[in-house]
């Protein structure tokens, strides 16, 4: 019988894994919208079934669309997630009010515990940001725990702002992927998912892997 | 006086999966009379870190023998310089945190800590966290390597009490401990501690942390500690 069981946490360590996704009315076009739900889906799915973990991995999703940001799923670990509502696509493209609510989120320790290993923040955007973003991003960049965070960035079609998601992503290994199609959205989030569950399942899940994208004509799903 | 001192290290579930050896180091000397003890955690990311961290436990034997005219801080800059020296420009390779302390024979101490783990004290019946709280995430630490000035977090006291005393643990333990639990924790260790010696303590330490029940942990666990068992003379 244990006698320090008592004193030890009864929770796995979190791998947070935030994602701010564009829902402005431009990705109702072209099946963007439809591809991001169902690509998110089996990103969520995957990390649910998931085994031989070390860490819990939580999803949390974030969208801009409509008139501001909201948080569409709070953080809460994928095994846990019972449904999840599909995104529609409406509005604008308020982007730093996401990206406040990604650091409000982080900074957090209630939400995001010391013990968690360091968050993974994926921004999914075919479009220009039309509110004040500036100062928001810097905060995200620069806050004392926000800034430890890995940032992944994928830009859909020619009208991204390649410069602004250029500048989020901060892996050396995972620089701004550029999507063409709808199904390059499903290539990114595979990518993004293999990356999460490897780290999940290593002895050091606070190491980054890089981003291995599969090929274009690649429609297996295997892990 | 009466001091008792242990400790043990258990590898994590995580290494043992992937094959990788135990890259925490722990040490518990008699020195002088008194007790020095050591824990220190190889960074996962370094491959040579295991190297790294027993040469750190070394040399903290080593340098407990000056005398307690030198301050924890110093010590602890020695400890660095003489860790630094020894692995020269190949050093990122070996990096470690390094958490130590000693107690001489008449209950005076000293302790250190640079990165991750935790560093308990209980002086004269009153209980602290000497570790300063965290500010990034798990596996984010500061190593030995770093450790200018500024970076210890040292304390000097006095063993008066029975069940003062201080201990010392590896983030393996102390990032799956419960935060408001620390005070309890550290007086189960010293009850049992006080009524085995020091390598039925050891037995009973490693069965404790191979039994460890937080879900999914994986990290190599490392834990060390003096306490007093005796009123002062």
């Amino acid at each position: 019988m244990s006698e320090l069981k008592k004193f030890q946490i009864q929770a796995a360590r979190p791998l947070p894994v935030i994602v701010l996704a564009d829902t402005s009315g431009s990705m109702s076009e072209g099946g963007k919208i439809e591809a991001l739900n169902s690509a998110l889906q089996d990103m969520i799915a995957t990390f649910a079934h998931e085994s031989r973990l070390r860490a819990e991995i939580q999803v949390s999703v974030i969208t801009f669309g409509g008139r501001s940001a909201e948080l569409n799923l709070p953080l809460t670990p994928a095994h846990q997630i019972q449904s999840f509502s599909q995104l529609t696509a409406d509005g604008a493209t308020p982007l730093g009010g996401a990206l406040r609510l990604a650091s409000q989120l982080i900074e957090d320790k209630d939400i995001v515990p010391s013990r968690a290993y360091k968050p993974v923040i994926v921004l999914v955007s075919d479009g220009y940001p039309n509110d004040e973003w500036e100062t928001p991003f810097a905060q995200l960049q620069n806050g004392e725990r926000s800034s430890k965070a890995t940032r992944f960035a994928m830009g859909i079609g020619a009208d991204a702002d390649v410069s602004m998601l250029a500048d989020f992503a901060n892996d050396p290994e995972a620089p701004l992927f550029q999507a063409s199609e709808a199904r390059d959205i499903h290539r990114f989030f595979r990518a993004v998912t293999m990356s999460v569950s490897a780290r999940s399942q290593s002895s050091t899940p606070n190491q980054t892997l890089p981003l291995e994208l599969p090929p274009a004509d690649d429609q297996d799903w295997e892990f | 006086m009466r001091l008792a001192a242990s400790g043990a290290r258990v590898i994590g579930p995580g290494h043992l999966q992937d094959g990788v050896v135990n890259q925490d180091a722990m040490g518990v000397y008699g020195v002088s009379q008194g007790w020095c003890i050591a824990v220190c955690d190889g960074l996962g990311s370094r491959r040579l870190s295991h190297i790294g961290s027993s040469k750190a436990v070394r040399l903290v034997k080593q340098h407990a023998r000056q005398a307690f005219a030198v301050s924890a801080q110093t010590l602890g800059q020695a400890i660095r310089l003489s860790w630094l020296e020894h692995f020269g420009t190949r050093y990122r390779d070996y990096e470690t945190t390094c958490l130590w302390a000693r107690v001489d024979a008449r209950g005076r101490g000293q302790a250190g800590q640079v990165g991750d783990g935790l560093l308990l004290l209980k002086s004269r019946g009153a209980f602290r966290v000497v570790s300063a709280a965290r500010q990034g995430f798990g596996n984010q630490t500061d190593t030995l390597a770093q450790a200018g000035e500024g970076l210890w977090q040292t304390c000097e006291f006095e063993l008066v009490l029975p069940g003062d005393g201080v201990l010392l643990m590896t983030d393996g333990i102390s990032d799956d401990l419960i935060p408001e639990q620390l005070e309890p924790f550290f007086d189960v260790v010293y009850r049992r501690l006080a009524r085995s010696n020091r390598r039925r303590m050891r037995t009973w330490l490693e069965r404790e942390m191979h039994a460890w029940s937080t879900p999914l942990h994986g990290d190599d666990k490392s834990i060390a500690g003096i306490f007093r068992t005796d009123h002062k003379q």
